[in-house]
């Protein structure tokens, strides 16, 4: 009771401070006054379930400045629940935050968002008028001109607010939160049809939009067809446009031609005119000629009639004008013509003298030249006459040389007509030197005393020319000179008469072979001389000939002879080389048969050992593939797979062990001396040989400790090797035993292999290392292993003995020398 | 496999390792036997006597395959006998095997295959 009589006493006090301090706008000023008492009492009578600071803080959120005023003006005067509060203008949402209690009257604003802020914050919200009933705490509405408020209790006790019962005793009252639900609810069903109606609106409107759409995407189509029509049309149009420019440069160019044209048409018109002007001009010249032709052609008339009456004055005397001129012109040419004629007679007699003056000096000097030669000729030369002769021949009727014969035999008196009729012409020097007379006039005495009386023949050969048909003769005939000595004369007769068949003119050249012939009957002697030298020294040439042809025949017998004896030479020979290369031939068979043997024992020995390892191998994988095909007990299994594999490494590493000691066995270096380890090339040759020996003997090694080195050839000191052991297995027959010791003597190695065999008697110990020596059936083995081993040993200057006994054993004893440091 | 009469082999090689293998590869198929030497499979012979097949290596020491053969056809002639081993076949082996003394002789290394075709063509005889 004292809390309300304090309350309300407060109220009244307020009321009485607000009067007495705001008259002045009184009508607004109360309802704001009352207002703002009753926010206080709001403030008075809420309860926040936070404890408050010292100070309630107040946010005034809105335009209302008058309100702001009358609050502000009591601010610090009153106590809201004991405490002292203040008033702050708030100009936005975010300033809530610092109030306790805020008052709010906007229009713009959104009330939903204050609201929220003001639930979560714990803060009181006032609103003013407000519509909304849900989103409110406390809200003062004006209720028929009177100022009442509305309390929204849940909200408040959702706010974290209590509300103390005394605040409705201010006037107002609670929110009926049901009637606001259903009006809330109303609100939003009529929203929510709305929101369906707006739905479907929207529907409606998206299909006119799509249908609105599919016309759009049709226009645009349509808009893209035109568009490209239209460029197509603009290409077109460009196309026209860039033709019309073509059109328009060349209507330029045709107008730039048109003009030239036009001048140059106006300069041919101007000319034109020019012309016409010189036409007009001539024109009138032309008629003031023909005017003067006119007259002119009168005059001419005239004259042309005299012209014709003179012509034919002209023409009759012309005739006897030509008649007359050719009479003078014949006789001016007569006249020049005998001139001429007398003339060309002048020089022609001159030149014809002249020419005769010419030719007779020529014939002069000819004649002379002519006489010259005649004279100083070598050759006798005379001329003679016998056309006298020919004559008297004639007249005798004489045709042939024969008749002439005859008749000189018969009448000798005809022979001396002849001479007698016979003229010489001339003679030269040469033939009066000839016949060895003083002058030509002696010969004509002479000639006939020149001939040999006896030889009738010789003297009508100086005739038979006339006979002749030719020319020319040559004969040989003989004369004798004055002082009766004999001549041989080779003579040339030519007729040179002027006129043919007269014989006027006879020319005989005459040569003195009579030194010539008895030179030719001395040379024919001595030829013949020579000749009997020559048949009696080809008689005595063919007698040696034929000595010595006898000769020659031993000669070839004992030739052959020696030939025949040569070739069986020459065939012993190639017997004795085709023996020595059979030999030879036969001793490489040997040897190759001999490392055939040994090969094939080898190589069947190698099959095998390889062989064993790939069984190995092979039932290795076999079992494995068992171990394998059962996968549930495979981890069972491990160890037997372990144990198999390892059983195939044995049978891998024992094949690699045969084929190491293969490849030592033949290595490349054959023909150098290396370093060899005796007891590796041993082992060597125990694996090579394993098969022969492994079930026939036991092998006992004894080897030196001590480190030695020993030079030689690989391949030739496993060959010794095989080879001894080889015959020490082959001497076994059963439960065997090889034992092969090495041991250091000094400077030697001494290797003793010893076998409990058969043993060799003495008889063959002593022939042991000889070639071809074997006590095996023939094909087995042909005898020079043991030689070549000699042979080895003695290469590497070393020692090899043999002890045996027979049914006891054999022990072969090696020294080979050691390599000093 | 092995059924309620299983096929009993024995076989013979002084390399200890073919036997391992040998008796892994085909004990799910036969029962296995083996002998290292020729004394070793006659005294097997003799005590048991239900073995169907003796195969046997040709070189080893002391007894080889052929004279081991000899003294088991003196003991059991119808006992039938292979000869396994490395060396190539000769005339007198082929020999032995067209009289009927030798069933086959197989050439190292096995076949899977031929040693089950032996095992075949004995039983059915």
């Amino acid at each position: 009771m004292n809390k309300k009589c304090f309350h309300i006493s407060i109220l009244f006090l307020s009321l009485i401070l607000l009067f007495t301090c705001g008259r002045t706008t009184q009508a607004q000023t109360s309802s704001e006054n009352i207002k703002a008492t009753l926010i206080l009492q709001f403030c008075e009578n809420i309860t926040w379930s936070k404890p408050l600071k010292d100070k309630i803080s107040i946010g005034f959120y809105s335009e209302n400045t008058a309100l702001l005023n009358s609050l502000k003006s009591v601010e610090g005067k009153l106590k809201i629940q004991d405490k002292d509060f203040t008033i702050k203008q708030i100009s936005k949402q975010s300033e809530m935050l610092d109030f306790n209690v805020v008052y709010y009257k906007k229009t713009e604003t959104d009330l939903n968002s204050i609201f929220k802020t003001a639930q979560e914050n714990s803060i009181l919200l006032i609103t003013d008028n407000s519509e909304e009933q849900i989103f409110v705490m406390i809200n003062i509405i004006k209720v028929k001109d009177k100022l009442s408020f509305k309390v929204n209790m849940p909200n408040l006790t959702l706010s974290g607010m209590n509300v103390k019962p005394n605040l409705l005793l201010n006037g107002g009252s609670l929110v009926d939160i049901k009637e606001a639900y259903k009006k809330f609810e109303n609100q939003i069903e009529d929203n929510r049809l709305k929101i369906e109606q707006s739905n479907e609106n929207l529907n409606q409107k998206e299909t006119l939009l799509a249908q609105k759409d599919e016309i759009i995407q049709q226009k645009e189509n349509s808009i893209e067809q035109f568009k490209s029509e239209i460029d197509l049309n603009q290409k077109v149009y460009q196309k026209l446009q860039s033709d019309v420019l073509n059109k328009k440069n060349q209507i330029s160019i045709k107008n730039k031609e048109l003009n030239d044209k036009d001048n140059q048409l106006q300069n041919i018109s101007q000319n034109i005119s020019q012309n016409l002007l010189k036409l007009s001009e001539l024109q009138t010249n032309i008629k003031s000629l023909k005017t003067e032709s006119d007259t002119l052609k009168s005059v001419v008339k005239k004259s042309k009639i005299v012209l014709i009456e003179k012509d034919t004055y002209i023409e009759s005397q012309k005739k006897s004008l030509y008649i007359t001129l050719a009479l003078i012109a014949t006789l001016l040419l007569a006249g020049f013509a005998l001139i001429r004629l007398f003339i060309t007679k002048k020089n022609h007699a001159k030149e014809l003298e002249d020419k005769v003056q010419i030719r007779t000096q020529e014939l002069q000097l000819k004649t002379e030249q002519f006489l010259t030669l005649f004279n100083m000729a070598p050759v006798a030369i005379c001329e003679m006459n016998f056309s006298r002769i020919n004559e008297f021949i004639q007249e005798k009727q004489i045709q042939n040389a024969k008749a002439f014969y005859q008749l000189a035999i018969e009448e000798p008196d005809f022979l001396i007509e002849c001479f007698n009729l016979r003229i010489f012409l001339s003679v030269n020097n040469a033939f009066i030197d000839l016949f060895k007379i003083s002058s030509a006039d002696e010969i004509r005495d002479l000639y006939n005393s020149l001939f040999d009386e006896e030889a009738v023949s010789d003297i009508i050969n100086e005739f038979d020319f006339l006979f002749l048909k030719t020319k020319t003769q040559k004969k040989e005939i003989i004369r004798f000179d004055k002082n009766k000595q004999r001549l041989i004369l080779q003579t040339n007769w030519i007729d040179i008469s002027e006129l043919p068949n007269t014989y006027s003119r006879i020319l005989v050249t005459m040569v003195d072979i009579t030194q010539i012939r008895a030179i030719e009957q001395e040379l024919i002697k001595h030829q013949n001389y020579l000749e009997l030298l020559v048949k009696e020294r080809t008689s005595e040439i063919g007698a040696l000939n034929e000595e010595l042809n006898s000769q020659n025949e031993e000669l070839y017998s004992t030739n052959e002879l020696l030939e025949k004896i040569n070739s069986e030479h020459k065939i012993t020979n190639t017997k004795l080389n085709e023996t020595l290369q059979e030999l030879k031939n036969a001793q490489m068979n040997m040897i190759q048969s001999e490392k055939m043997a040994s090969l094939g024992i080898l190589t069947a020995g190698i099959a095998h050992e390889i062989n064993n390892p790939l069984n190995f191998i092979q039932t290795g994988i076999y079992a494995l593939e068992e171990c394998f095909k059962d996968k549930d007990q495979l981890l069972e299994n491990l160890e037997e797979i372990i144990t198999i594999t390892q059983h195939m490494n044995i049978g891998v590493t024992r094949a690699t062990a045969i084929v190491k000691s293969l490849n030592s066995f033949s290595r490349r270096n054959k023909d150098k001396k290396v370093v060899c380890d005796i007891h590796q090339i041993i082992r060597n040759s125990l694996i090579i040989l394993n098969h022969e020996i492994k079930d026939k003997c036991k092998i006992i090694e004894k080897y030196e400790q001590k480190p030695f080195a020993i030079e030689g050839f690989e391949e030739n000191l496993h060959q010794v090797f095989i080879n001894i052991i080889n015959n020490s297995v082959q001497s076994i027959s059963k439960n065997g035993k090889i034992t092969i010791a090495t041991a250091i003597n000094e400077s030697m190695l001494e290797i003793s292999i010893a076998d409990n065999g058969e043993g060799i008697s003495e008889e063959n110990l002593k022939k042991i290392f000889d070639p071809f020596f074997t006590t095996k059936d023939p094909g087995r083995g042909v005898g020079i292993g043991l030689s070549i081993v000699f042979k080895i040993i003695e290469e590497h200057n070393g020692k090899i003995k043999y002890s045996s006994e027979l049914q006891k054993g054999t022990t072969v004893l090696l020294t080979l020398p050691i390599i000093q440091d | 496999m092995i059924e309620n009469n299983p096929i009993k082999i024995l076989y013979v090689d002084d390399e200890e390792t073919n036997l391992l293998l040998f008796s892994l590869t085909f004990r799910k198929y036969y029962k296995i036997k083996t002998a290292t030497s020729g004394i070793e499979g006659l005294s097997i012979i003799e005590s048991e006597p239900d073995i169907n097949l003796v195969i046997t290596d040709m070189k080893m020491p002391q007894m080889n395959g052929i004279e081991f053969i000899e003294k088991i056809k003196e003991l059991k002639k119808d006992l039938p006998c292979a000869i396994l081993s490395g060396y190539d076949i000769t005339e007198d082996i082929e020999g032995k095997v067209k009289t009927g003394f030798l069933v086959d002789y197989i050439m190292k290394p096995l076949s899977k295959v031929q040693i089950q075709l032996l095992v075949e063509r004995t039983i059915k005889r």
